[in-house]
């Protein structure tokens, strides 16, 4: 920020109706190489399962540039100086929520740690002098602490996530209500042909000569119609289960290993806080350990069979033959309902069907 | 008993006195190296001489050396420092508000050395105009930590902040005033001059008789360039890390 800058903000505060470069300043604040440095550095955060990169994300995604006044301007440029700053690694890994490779920093001794109302790397604190060393592991318990809470919240969205009405059909809505009406009508199509086929003179009329009179007929294009759609029913049905299958999966999985997924994270966390407590009492740096209790990938399932199911969901042919499907259940609808008007009518005319 | 110094015969102290801040060399020079001048003047009052011995030259600057003793000599004369001699403390807002966006270092020096401050107390003004008193202490307190602000308050408070006069330009008021600013290039060309001064802001303070602007100011700067220092610590230890890696 620059005198002029200063001096519009200044005068602003006095006279808003005097300064309108606000407008101009946030809109050349995204060709500048802060904010270019900044969209580098969310590229590689967002690949982190991490609450705090989660956050951070959301956060840059928020950003406003769309500034009012030239204070909003001056907010604006101090969220990206912000936003950049806490975008490096150091100050958002969670070391018990990286893969192994996904991050340049080399030790845990690197990882920015709240201490004394700073952030401090874990390595200076274990050199640093005048605190003593049960404070100093008093510091470590609260950072493990932090991580424990962000893998607690870390799972507790997923399984939210898993529970969402779009990805289970659990809840009912009005997808599931014509899923649960196609179902019944299939019974009642079978149970209408069914029924034809017991009466005596319509069976007769059928088998004797068929396709030769208009009962035969009807009965007839009343199967092939039936069969039609049960066929789509059926493939449509299976196709779905098998993009869902790894929602089916997951939600298993979760309510089965939850509870172990928790203790494995005390667990994890315990070791974690030794770990560190026992580089403060030797007065060791950290090396080469940033992946030691990255366990993430064993312990909890991760969305990617979410976004395969994402993409499954967006699949044309899928979404064609649902369609489709759909489209032939109305008219298979009509068909059994001029099918049952047709027997009505028929027991009309000719007295019982039946003899 | 009388001295004579630079041609002019002194028969008492209120007389040396006077002349004191408007000689400000001769003087100066002849008060640490007169003995004749110390003499004459332990004879005159000899208690005004111990307290005079008091007054170490090597601890101030002169000027300030020499306000102190010529008020020592004659505290009943007019406002007077470094050749300078007001006949009403409100003529230093004139000559602040005249010169503007210049800063006259020694009327600076008056306020930063809480010598005007002194000045008034010696005309006992905290008995007489309160309210006076206590803006100059305001003014002498921030003068410590923000002397150009304090320095055109000062003026703008002595002067008022009306027909105000900026590099020889006349302005009716602050707005008349940041509307020349904000217009055509006068932004670009002087905004760091002004800002650099304290005008701006010394004018807006006084015109709204209220710090408030000042601070919301000051404090969305503030988180503004904490934001950016800690920004370049960052990168500069990102910069490092990365040499190491080479």
């Amino acid at each position: 920020m620059n005198s002029e800058e200063r001096l519009l903000l200044y005068i602003s505060y006095s006279f808003p109706e005097l300064v309108n470069e606000q407008y101009k300043l946030a809109s050349a604040l995204k060709g500048s190489d802060i904010y270019f440095y900044l969209t580098q550095n969310i590229k590689k955060c967002a690949e982190f399962e991490n609450a705090r990169s989660k956050k951070l994300v959301s956060y840059y995604e928020g950003l406003n540039f769309n500034v009012k006044s030239m204070e909003e301007y001056v907010l604006l440029y101090s969220r990206i100086y912000f936003l950049c700053t806490q975008t490096h690694e150091r100050y958002y890994i969670n070391p018990l929520a990286i893969k192994e490779g996904q991050c340049s920093l080399k030790s845990i001794g690197e990882i920015l740690f709240k201490f004394d109302g700073a952030l401090v790397p874990f390595n200076t604190i274990i050199d640093r002098n005048g605190y003593s060393l049960a404070y100093k592991k008093l510091a470590v318990k609260e950072n493990v602490g932090i991580y424990k809470s962000e893998m607690y919240e870390l799972i507790d969205e997923k399984i939210k996530l898993i529970k969402d009405k779009k990805m289970t059909r659990r809840r009912l809505n009005l997808g599931n209500m014509l899923s649960i009406i196609e179902t019944v009508f299939i019974l009642v199509f079978i149970a209408l042909f069914i029924f034809a086929l017991c009466l005596t003179k319509l069976r007769d009329s059928i088998f004797a000569s068929p396709f030769s009179n208009i009962p035969s007929i009807m009965t007839f294009i009343y199967f092939i119609a039936m069969i039609i759609y049960i066929s789509l029913y059926v493939i449509v049905a299976t196709w779905h289960n098998r993009l869902y299958e790894p929602v089916f999966y997951t939600r298993r999985f979760m309510l089965i290993h939850k509870r172990a997924i928790y203790s494995l994270i005390d667990k994890k966390c315990l070791q974690l806080e030794k770990y560190l407590n026992n580089a403060l009492e030797t007065r060791k740096h950290l090396r080469k350990d940033i992946y030691l209790f990255a366990g993430y990938n064993e312990s909890v399932i991760d969305l990617s069979s979410l976004n395969i199911l994402q993409k499954g969901v967006d699949n044309r042919g899928y979404n064609f033959f649902s369609a489709v499907k759909n489209i032939s259940f109305g008219i298979m609808i009509l068909v059994a309902l001029a099918y049952g008007c047709y027997l009505i009518f028929l027991a009309f005319t000719q007295g019982s069907l039946f003899a | 008993m009388s001295i004579t110094i630079d041609n002019k015969m002194y028969l008492d102290l209120f007389q040396l006195g006077k002349d004191i801040s408007l000689k400000p060399k001769v003087f100066f020079n002849e008060l640490q190296n007169n003995k004749e001048l110390i003499r004459f003047i332990s004879t005159c009052d000899q208690k005004k001489y111990e307290e005079f011995l008091k007054i170490d030259p090597n601890k101030e600057t002169p000027d300030e050396y020499l306000f102190r003793v010529s008020y020592l000599f004659n505290p009943h004369q007019t406002l007077k420092y470094h050749t300078y001699e007001f006949a009403d403390v409100k003529d230093i807002g004139r000559v602040i508000v005249k010169f503007a966006p210049k800063v006259d270092v020694y009327i600076k020096d008056l306020l930063e050395k809480s010598l005007l401050l002194q000045f008034i107390t010696m005309k006992e003004y905290d008995k007489t105009q309160p309210e006076f008193y206590d803006k100059i202490l305001e003014l002498t307190n921030m003068s410590k930590t923000h002397p150009n602000i304090a320095y055109f308050r000062l003026g703008f408070f002595l002067y008022g902040t009306n027909n105000i006069s900026y590099d020889g330009k006349i302005f009716k008021n602050y707005k008349d005033f940041a509307r020349f600013i904000l217009a055509g290039t006068e932004l670009k060309s002087r905004a760091a001059e002004v800002e650099k001064s304290g005008y701006l802001i010394a004018l807006q303070i006084e015109t709204s008789k209220s710090p408030n602007v000042y601070k919301r100011y000051a404090h969305t700067l503030k988180i503004f360039q904490d934001k950016r220092k800690r920004y370049e610590i960052e990168q500069k230890h990102a910069n490092e890390k990365h040499k190491v890696k080479k």
